[in-house]
């Protein structure tokens, strides 16, 4: 049997029906066989509670792993405000799966705690972590390195903060039907698969380099000596109060900070503000380091698709010309907010590399788990932005 | 020491010229930095230039998308609101996704009860049902219908820029940062509003909301007077279903007693025909031995007298006989003896009974034939009588020197037979009741030629038992044209 994906997407507005759609489509397409695990991506305008019981009246008992999402990724495209549902049903990949709560405690803890409970509960030869966090509490660069204690630093990890319609509203990660906030959720696959991985960014750095001159975590005092605000205050020419009041985040999700990674393919991770503290601090969602130089980072359509190919060719060279099963994608928010209605460009370019056929499950998220400029699908894994990851299964 | 001096002014020299080289080099690196900054600079400057432009553009594809969501979103409601008459229903649909599509996260539906004039919600979606009662008192209390819904446009209220008293209240009332209100129209009047509002300070209701909410609350309007359209129509849909009903049943019963008294009739008709027939055949014989003289001689008196009374016992036999088929074919005690006949042989053969009549009254017949199978499925004897009534009444009917023409076609299924005279013809208030038994049309050469009025009623029971139809057109003074169907072989 190998392993077989069924994929239902719903845009149904009533969320029970939505949620039994999509579960009977997949259900169907996998001809009823048991469902090894379900994933599901959620749009936050439906009751999620009610989407999941939708969910759960086609997949009964089965362990229903995932996140909430302004869209979803699929061989059938691009999907806002849907509901998605991935059934996997495999006897050569085995799933564990485990969570960390409370990540605005400790991020690193929570998500040591998710790996480690996965990581637990299965004794073939692990390959691939996949995690979904918050988004908005905590430090998602914590939550990843604590799962790297667990899984070592160079484990493959893919995955992303689960998102919402705006940032300051709750994101949801959902773990065996429960819906928790404020939590990291994680899915180990073990077993004999080989995989390929890849990632790319595409957002370039605009204006000078500046130099972060006090800062600590994910929060910066200091640029350039200055408050941290006036980076943003100088280049959008509005007052701290009224980036504030029109959500930083928001702005961040077009304009990043982005810190240029020394590589020959001139990357840079990059970092979306949360929030402006009231002493003008910006909080990150994920770490920076004091003494980077950094750079307003700005988004452009052709970039964000060629960044698409860069990803599906790396992924592709790094299966080493295996028969691809399946493949999962996870595509940042800032992205789909770039492409809009050409969303399915970026799946489509994908698709013309890996294969139009291969299943493709993921969804957008708010900050990616992935390999840096992964060779050989080993490389270390970051928390990154504005970034295309794709993993590529074999068997 | 003239040399330790010369060394030391040497040194001095040199010294001297190296930090005049070093000073030269240092303002010419100070003045390329300086350009080189300036350089950075201008091209940040530039920068903030595109990012302006970039985020404008963004911002009008945000505004752009949201509409396009919106509209498709309302298009969706309105192919669900057309295809349903129960407003219930179609409030039912407005639900949390719905609403958050739109881009929004509160709504409140409220319409004007018609007794009591009081808001009433209907759908509301982002408040608890406590928060709903309050509303509904405050808004009843403090008579904001007129803010609400007697507006023209939709209304905007925004918390930071709105001071208004009465506005600003209702934002607390409602408890959302800004909303926008429409009111629901049906018929030019308000009946009530829609609002939409965010909590949230980053997702203020904006202008643009407007255009949105104005499809919207038209929606909404033309769903509730299609509603109480459809409402009423089906009330008097149901009220006219309901007297067919009523007239049906009506009209079942008497057709019920009228089948019941057509049986008695019959049955009557059956019995006393029975009853009758046994004591004219006995009269008939001994009427029949008399005139043989077996009993004695019979006087030339005696012996006419005898014959009348064997010709009428002929005609009562007659008659008798034409009620009890009537009778038989009426209550289904008669089959039909379906035989493959060629039309043209039973035509000659009628003729040839018939043609004595004509020949008296000097009528010309004509036979018209213009089918091209000449074969047909009937049962012969009886249609032998069809055709001898038919034939008889038109040779009877029709003047000396008179036409009779019988024509036959084929039309569609059917074979079309007609024998038309140019009789007298039949007056009009007696056309309805030409097929009824003992009917005898009136009029002065009616009253002279005999009949017993069961003829044509017997004509009619045939051809109908041959699934057949007959009808008939008649002028007074002119002629009739009595035309029958029987179904091609």
């Amino acid at each position: 049997m190998a392993t077989v994906i069924g994929t239902g997407i719903s845009t149904k507005l009533d969320s029970f029906a939505s949620g039994k759609e999509a579960a009977l489509s997949a259900y169907y397409q996998i001809e009823k066989k048991d469902p090894s695990i379900v994933i599901t991506f959620i749009s936050t305008i439906f009751n999620q509670e009610a989407v999941i019981k939708g969910i759960r009246s086609i997949i009964r008992d089965a362990p229903l792993i995932g996140c909430s999402s302004i869209g979803s990724i699929s061989t059938y495209g691009s999907h806002r405000d849907s509901v998605a549902v991935f059934i996997i049903s495999s006897d050569s990949i085995e799933f564990s799966y485990g969570i960390g709560r409370e990540i605005n405690k400790s991020s690193r803890l929570a998500g040591h705690k998710a790996s480690k409970q996965a990581s637990d509960s299965t004794h073939s030869p692990k390959q691939l972590y996949m995690m979904f966090s918050d988004s908005l509490s905590g430090n998602s660069a914590d939550i990843l390195r604590g799962a790297q204690e667990v899984l070592g630093t160079s484990f493959p990890i893919i995955g992303g903060g689960a998102c919402n319609k705006s940032c300051i509203e709750k994101t949801y990660q959902y773990i065996n039907g429960d819906i928790h906030t404020n939590s990291v959720v994680g899915i180990l696959l073990s077993g004999d698969i080989k995989l390929g991985m890849g990632q790319s960014s595409g957002w370039q750095p605009i204006g000078k380099p500046h130099k972060v001159t006090k800062a600590k975590s994910n929060t910066i005092k200091e640029i350039d000596k200055k408050i941290a605000v006036e980076i943003y205050e100088d280049y959008f020419e509005k007052s701290a109060e009224k980036l504030r009041n029109e959500d930083i985040c928001k702005l961040g999700l077009y304009y990043p900070i982005g810190m240029r990674w020394i590589n020959k393919d001139k990357e840079y991770l990059t970092r979306i503000p949360l929030t402006i503290e009231e002493n003008g601090s910006l909080i990150l969602n994920g770490d920076i380091q004091e003494d980077e130089y950094i750079s307003l980072m700005i988004g452009d359509k052709d970039l964000v698709l060629e960044s698409a190919k860069k990803a599906a060719l790396m992924a592709i060279s790094n299966s080493k010309n295996a028969k691809i099963e399946f493949a999962i994608m996870f595509s940042g928010i800032s992205r789909l907010l770039l492409l809009r209605k050409d969303a399915y460009k970026e799946i489509d370019t994908v698709k013309k590399i890996i294969g139009k056929n291969i299943p493709i499950l993921g969804c957008y998220t708010l900050g990616e788990y992935a390999p840096f400029n992964a060779e050989e699908s080993k490389g270390q894994c970051h928390f990154n932005n504005q970034s295309i990851s794709i993993a590529l299964f074999s068997e | 020491m003239d040399i330790y001096i010369i060394i030391s002014v040497l040194i001095i020299g040199v010294l001297f010229i190296l930090y005049y080289f070093e000073r030269n080099r240092r303002g010419g690196s100070e003045k390329l930095n300086k350009r080189l900054q300036d350089i950075i600079d201008q091209l940040d400057s530039q920068a903030r230039i595109i990012i302006k432009t970039d985020l404008a553009l963004n911002r009008a594809q945000e505004d752009l998308d949201r509409k396009i969501t919106g509209l498709y979103t309302l298009h969706e409601l309105g192919k669900e609101v057309s295809s349903t008459f129960n407003i219930e229903n179609i409030f039912s649909l407005i639900n949390q996704p719905f609403v958050l599509k739109l881009g929004f996260s509160k709504l409140l539906i409220m319409l004007k009860d018609n007794l009591s004039g009081m808001l009433v919600t209907k759908s509301s979606i982002g408040y608890s049902d406590a928060e709903i009662k309050t509303i509904e008192l405050d808004l009843n209390k403090r008579k904001f219908a007129n803010l609400l819904f007697k507006k023209e446009k939709p209304m905007l209220i925004n918390r930071d820029t709105e001071s208004a008293s009465q506005e600003y209240a209702l934002l607390d009332i409602l408890n959302t940062e800004s909303f926008i209100t429409a009111p629901i129209a049906v018929k030019d009047e308000s009946v009530g509003f829609i609002l939409m509002g965010n909590t949230s300070l980053y997702g203020k209701v904006v202008e643009g909301d407007s255009e949105l909410l104005s499809i919207f609350a038209n929606q909404i309007g033309a769903a509730i007077e299609n509603t109480k359209l459809y409402t009423e129509l089906f009330g008097s849909h149901k009220e006219l279903e309901r007297r067919v009903v009523e007239r049906t049943q009506e009209l079942e019963k008497l057709n019920e007693e009228l089948k019941n008294l057509n049986k008695m009739k019959s049955d009557f008709i059956s019995s006393v025909s029975h009853e009758l027939r046994t004591p004219l055949t006995s009269i008939k014989g001994y009427a029949s031995i008399l005139m043989t003289g077996k009993l004695g001689d019979v006087l030339p008196a005696q012996k006419e007298r005898l014959e009348k009374i064997d010709k009428h016992s002929n005609s009562l036999v007659h008659l008798i006989n034409n009620l009890l088929d009537i009778a038989r074919i009426e209550s289904g005690n008669v089959q039909m003896e379906m035989k493959d006949i060629s039309i043209k042989e039973m035509l000659d053969s009628i003729v040839d009974i018939i043609i004595p009549q004509v020949k008296e009254k000097n009528i010309s017949l004509k036979i018209n034939s213009k089918i091209k199978f000449d074969r047909i499925k009937v049962d012969p004897s009886q249609m032998e009588r069809v055709f001898l009534n038919l034939l008889s009444n038109a040779v009877k009917f029709t003047p000396e020197k008179g036409m009779v023409i019988i024509e036959i076609k084929e039309k569609n299924d059917d074979i079309q037979f007609s024998i038309e005279d140019t009789g007298i013809g039949i007056p009009t208030q007696d056309i309805p009741k030409v097929f009824q038994e003992f009917f005898r049309a009136d009029n002065a050469l009616d009253q002279k030629i005999k009949g017993s009025g069961l003829g044509l009623s017997l004509v009619k029971k045939i051809i109908e038992a041959h699934k057949g139809k007959i009808w008939f057109d008649s002028e007074l003074g002119k002629g009739s044209r009595f035309t029958f169907t029987l179904p091609k072989y």
